[in-house]
């Protein structure tokens, strides 16, 4: 999340008439670097935006990728659908990981439980005899 | 005290991401209907596409004459390797999957986009990876001029 607000604040100030196509190529290049998949679309949303939107589409990226990124619905009306994909397939992984750490929680819970149920009941039965 | 913390923990676990309880019935008609418009709306522009499109022989990139005919495609090709896979996503986190039907963790891959557009390989049954470079192969061969 840094390294994204890094990338902007750098970016900002070069963003602007002529320089819309040299931005959109840099962040295009640290779109084909990225090695993890969450920068990788983030970048490729901002070259987008940039794209589509001119120097405004920065701004407007920075918010809906914000959004995006803390599980709030965003707009992504100037993504391509392979990107507006590739975001939502980064939603529902994340989606997915969360409910498996869950069912593991659960499941260690459960053992927690079922251990503490066997000390309680085997107190029981040599209490009542 | 203990019994003021327990209520308190139980509304505070509320205030995180905001969850959804659907009638699981309604919640898969509604996937169903959504994945079905998608879908056909896909395959009926890409007949369109293929009938009304025109390419450009010596061009660069994606060659299609009409920039509307190159958004047009790249929305067809995302739909069809992907909408599967994101609707099993959706039945999967919903917990309306069975335990041997868990989506691939990276979704498929997008065919690049070429005019014309290459044949539609995502309704053909499961193959081995060296079927589907052959078949792949052979619908490059059918689409070069």
């Amino acid at each position: 999340m840094s390294d994204f607000s890094n990338v902007l604040d750098t970016l900002i100030p070069l963003v602007g008439g002529a320089l819309v196509d040299k931005a959109k190529d840099e962040i295009k290049t640290l779109a084909d670097d990225a090695d993890d998949p969450t920068k990788k679309i983030v970048f490729t949303l901002i070259a987008e935006a940039v794209s589509e939107l001119g120097e405004d589409g920065l701004d407007i990226a920075e918010a809906e990728i914000k959004r995006l990124l803390n599980g709030r619905s965003a707009e992504l009306d100037w993504a391509s659908p392979r990107t507006a994909s590739d975001a939502v397939a980064l939603l529902q992984n994340a989606e997915r990981a969360r409910k498996k750490k869950a069912k593991a929680a659960i499941a260690k819970a459960g053992k927690v439980f079922g251990a503490l149920g066997a000390i309680f009941f085997k107190a029981a039965v040599s209490g009542a005899f | 005290m203990r019994t003021l913390f327990f209520p308190l923990l139980i509304l505070l676990m509320g205030c995180g991401t905001k969850v959804i309880l659907r009638d699981t019935n309604v919640y898969t008609a509604e996937l169903d209907q959504y994945h079905k418009w998608a879908t056909v709306q896909s395959a009926h522009l890409r007949t369109f596409i293929e009938e009304h499109c025109a390419c450009e022989s010596d061009a660069e990139g994606p060659q299609f004459s009409d920039p509307k005919c190159e958004e047009a495609a790249d929305y067809v090709l995302t739909i069809e390797a992907r909408a599967d896979w994101h609707k099993q996503m959706s039945l999967w986190n919903a917990g309306l999957s069975k335990p041997d039907q868990e989506p691939a963790k990276t979704p498929p891959d997008i065919a690049p986009l070429t005019c014309p557009l290459e044949s539609d390989l995502s309704d053909l049954p499961e193959m081995t990876d060296e079927a589907r470079i052959e078949a792949e192969e052979a619908a490059a061969e059918r689409s070069t001029p």
